[in-house]
Parts: structure tokens; sequence; C-alpha cells
């Protein structure tokens, strides 16, 4: 063992990492859950961006991978009122974000294992820019919605 | 994408880059604040990677970016272990470190676990970061008389282990 690897370490989740964006990033909504699922179960649901983001997401109806490379992957997303738009996908074990042209819009995932086969769920979305209060609010019930949907999708599909 | 390339998109406020650097930072952060705030190490690991990313904008040379980050994760950690607690400068500087041989991981958590955060700051700041008595005073805003004293122990404690 060398020294540096004797000395203590912190460590940053996927949740921490999601919190530090949220706290930095103005006119985006965090929202955070226990899920009575394993890690394993939540995360392979979440990365699973073709099948389930339109289960969970009121406002899309297709999401389609049109380019993957390791983690990276380039996503056309199209939603109920008809907007197409791309978006960048860095996913890491935990982590996930998704990011459309021009920092329009971006998204967050994040899991973290916790005792008993639980999980602690984050997930971020909005405008990373100053926004008003309607829209504001609007993020936060859209945010709450998805977490909402998630939670009874992984619970349904038990 | 090169780190300075990631710092100025990061400034510019582009959130994939600011994962990305927090994804670059953090295996060395980890340590710093870890080995100074010890059980608050994640608080202060957050909390630094908060402080690094809003006050991006202001570092005009992303080449001082590692500086410039040590700085606010030895500060913050430092803060965060000694919140609620009052822990004056000369009270710290002053005592002597504890005689421990650090045989393994367990004993240098033991060590750290018995000094306070600042005499860890110091620790972690001329034996993780490998900085000079005089940059380590600079880091924490004291005399390098002070950073001299507490260093010379440590050194042989962690030399006679370490064989640095």
């Amino acid at each position: 063992m060398s020294p540096t690897e004797a000395w203590p370490a912190a460590t940053l989740d996927g949740v921490r990492r999601l919190r530090v964006l949220a706290a930095v990033l103005p006119g985006v909504h965090l929202e955070e859950r226990e899920v009575d699922q394993p890690f394993e179960r939540v995360w392979a649901f979440m990365t699973d961006i073709e099948r389930n983001v339109p289960r969970f997401d009121r406002d899309v109806v297709s999401v389609r991978v049109t380019h993957r490379e390791r983690n990276n992957l380039r996503i056309i997303t199209r939603t109920r009122r008809g907007l197409v738009a791309p978006f960048r996908v860095e996913i890491e074990n935990g982590f996930m974000l998704m990011q459309a042209p021009a920092r329009a819009y971006i998204v967050g995932s994040a899991a973290h294992p916790l005792d008993a086969g639980r999980t602690r769920y984050a997930h971020l979305e909005g405008v990373p820019r100053r926004v008003g209060r309607i829209r504001s609010a609007r993020t936060a019930r859209h945010v709450a919605a998805d977490v909402e949907g998630i939670a009874r999708l992984l619970g349904a599909e038990e | 994408m090169a780190v300075e390339d990631r710092v100025r998109a990061a400034q510019r406020g582009d959130p994939l880059a600011m994962s990305a650097l927090i994804r670059d930072l953090m295996p060395w952060i980890s340590r710093i604040c870890g080995s100074i705030a010890l059980d608050d190490g994640d608080d202060a690991a957050q909390e630094t990677l908060v402080l690094v990313l809003r006050n991006l904008p202001t570092l005009r040379e992303p080449a001082a970016l590692r500086a410039w980050v040590r700085r606010i994760a030895v500060r913050e950690s430092v803060r965060i272990a000694t919140r609620g607690r009052d822990v004056p400068v000369s009270d710290v500087t002053e005592r002597e470190l504890p005689d421990v041989d650090l045989d393994d991981r367990m004993d240098v958590r033991e060590t750290l676990n018995r000094l306070p955060p600042r005499e860890r700051a110091v620790l972690a700041l001329r034996y993780l970061e490998d900085l000079s008595e005089e940059q380590t005073a600079e880091v924490l805003g004291v005399e390098p008389g002070t950073v001299k004293s507490r260093a010379h122990r440590a050194k042989q404690a962690f030399e006679e282990r370490w064989g640095g």
C-alpha cells in the first residue's frame, strides 16, 4: 500500500454529484427519493432510455438512440407537442446527464445503493439558466411527476 | 477535451463540462477532504465542488485551477470539520503530534483522528500534496514557522513508516 492509498478518502456518489450541479445551475430542479428496489434494478431501468423515458415522462412520446460510443450517446426525443430535440448523453455507473444543444435543457439521473436493498434516486431537470417563477414551478411539478412515475413503474414491475 | 478547454466550457455554464470537471477533480479532492474532514469528508467534497463551480468564472487562468481548488478544498474541509467547535489556531499549532506507528490504513486514520482539523490540513498539504512549508503556510494563511513546527514531527513519523 502506498502512503497515499493509506490516507482516508471522501466519496462523491452520483446523487451528491447531481446535488452539486443543482446547487450551481439556476433554473433546474432536483428531487430525491428512497426507492424500495436494489440499485442494479433502478439503474438498469433508468439507463434503458428508449424504453422507459416515454413511460415515466408525460411530455415525451419517443426516444431514439442515434449514436452510441461506450458511455456517450446521442439521442433524439420527440415530445407530445411535436418538438424534436437531440440530446448528448453521458452515462456512468449511478450517474447520467443529458444535455440539449445550446444548453436549452438538461436531464440528470443518479442512484446510490442504501442498506437493505434500497436505493436513493435523484432526478434533475430544467433549463440551466435563470428562469421566472412560473417556469420554475412548472419544472418542479414536472420533476416530481417523473420521480413519481419512476417509483410507480419500478414497483409495478416487481 | 483538454482540461483547460473543459474549464473554459464550464466557466460558460456548460453542464456537461461541469460534470466532467467534477469527475476529473474528485479523485484528488477526495484525499484532501477525507484526510482533513474525516467522517465529514463527503460533505466537505460536495461543498468544495459547489464553491469551485460557483466561483469558476472568477478564475482567470485555467492553468491555476489546481492550486485554486486545493485552497478551497482545504479551507472548506477545515470549516466543516470544525463547525460547532471552537478551535483557536494558537492552541492547535502549539501542541505536539501524538506518537503513533503508522502501520496501515487504520493507523493513518487513527493518527489523523487524534489531531485537530488544522493540523490534519498541515499533514495533508505536506505529505499528500507534497507542498513546501512556505506553500502550506500560504494555503492555510499562517506563518511558515507554524507549519514547520508541526511538519517536523509529522515528517519523522511518516518517514519511519513509509521510508520517505
